[in-house]
């Protein structure tokens, strides 16, 4: 599994520690997720995606 | 409280509560390493309620159920093994039958008891699916 988590991170200045505070889990978690060695459960990706004001099919691509 | 000030707390009721429960051990004592676990339970219990950080998610969680698996797992072979090697050779010490059994049924037991909480949370999640629709 793709993720644009960085690329959108990065538009709204927010740290992993910051998005991770939001979504309520764990800095590493954010970590695991971004890296794609981690598939997240789809609310943890709804939630990834509303804090990042997107849909999840625009940060999650599977290959 | 933040998180290494409770991961600090956490280490030093470990240390303390290891501490307790091996003199304890050399005293002769049961009540006391039993009411000292209880009390420490106790106090992690109310100080990981104190903490605002999240201590685990779901990554956690996911990653526990896979240990879990692997540990079961490993201990179930290694106790069977051990426990056919004890049952075989039980002609060359009298404790190795024991030991046999021991290893043979605490194997038995473990997958039981896993099997027993994985129907109970099966039946449990389908039931809740169930009650959704």
């Amino acid at each position: 599994m793709k993720t644009k988590i960085k690329e959108y991170r990065a538009r709204y200045n927010l740290t992993q520690e910051k998005l991770a505070e939001i979504v309520k889990v764990r800095r590493e978690t954010i970590l695991f997720v971004e890296q794609g060695k981690y598939v997240p459960s789809l609310k943890l990706a709804y939630d990834i995606a509303r804090a990042l004001k997107v849909k999840i099919e625009e940060i999650f691509f599977f290959e | 409280m933040n998180v290494k000030t409770y991961l600090f707390l956490r280490l030093l009721i470990i240390i303390s509560l290891a501490m307790i429960v091996s003199n304890s051990i050399i005293l002769g004592n049961f009540f006391l390493p039993v009411i000292a676990m209880i009390a420490a339970m106790l106090f992690l219990w109310a100080s990981k309620k104190k903490v605002k950080a999240i201590l685990h998610d779901e990554f956690d969680y996911k990653v526990a159920g896979d240990s879990a698996r692997y540990s079961i797992f490993i201990y179930t072979i290694i106790s069977a093994v051990l426990g056919i090697y004890f049952m075989a050779n039980r002609g060359q010490n009298q404790n190795y039958e024991l030991l046999g059994s021991i290893f043979s049924y605490s194997a038995c037991f473990l997958l039981i008891l896993q099997s027993l909480i994985f129907k109970y949370l099966r039946s449990k999640n389908y039931k809740n699916i169930k009650n959704e629709d």
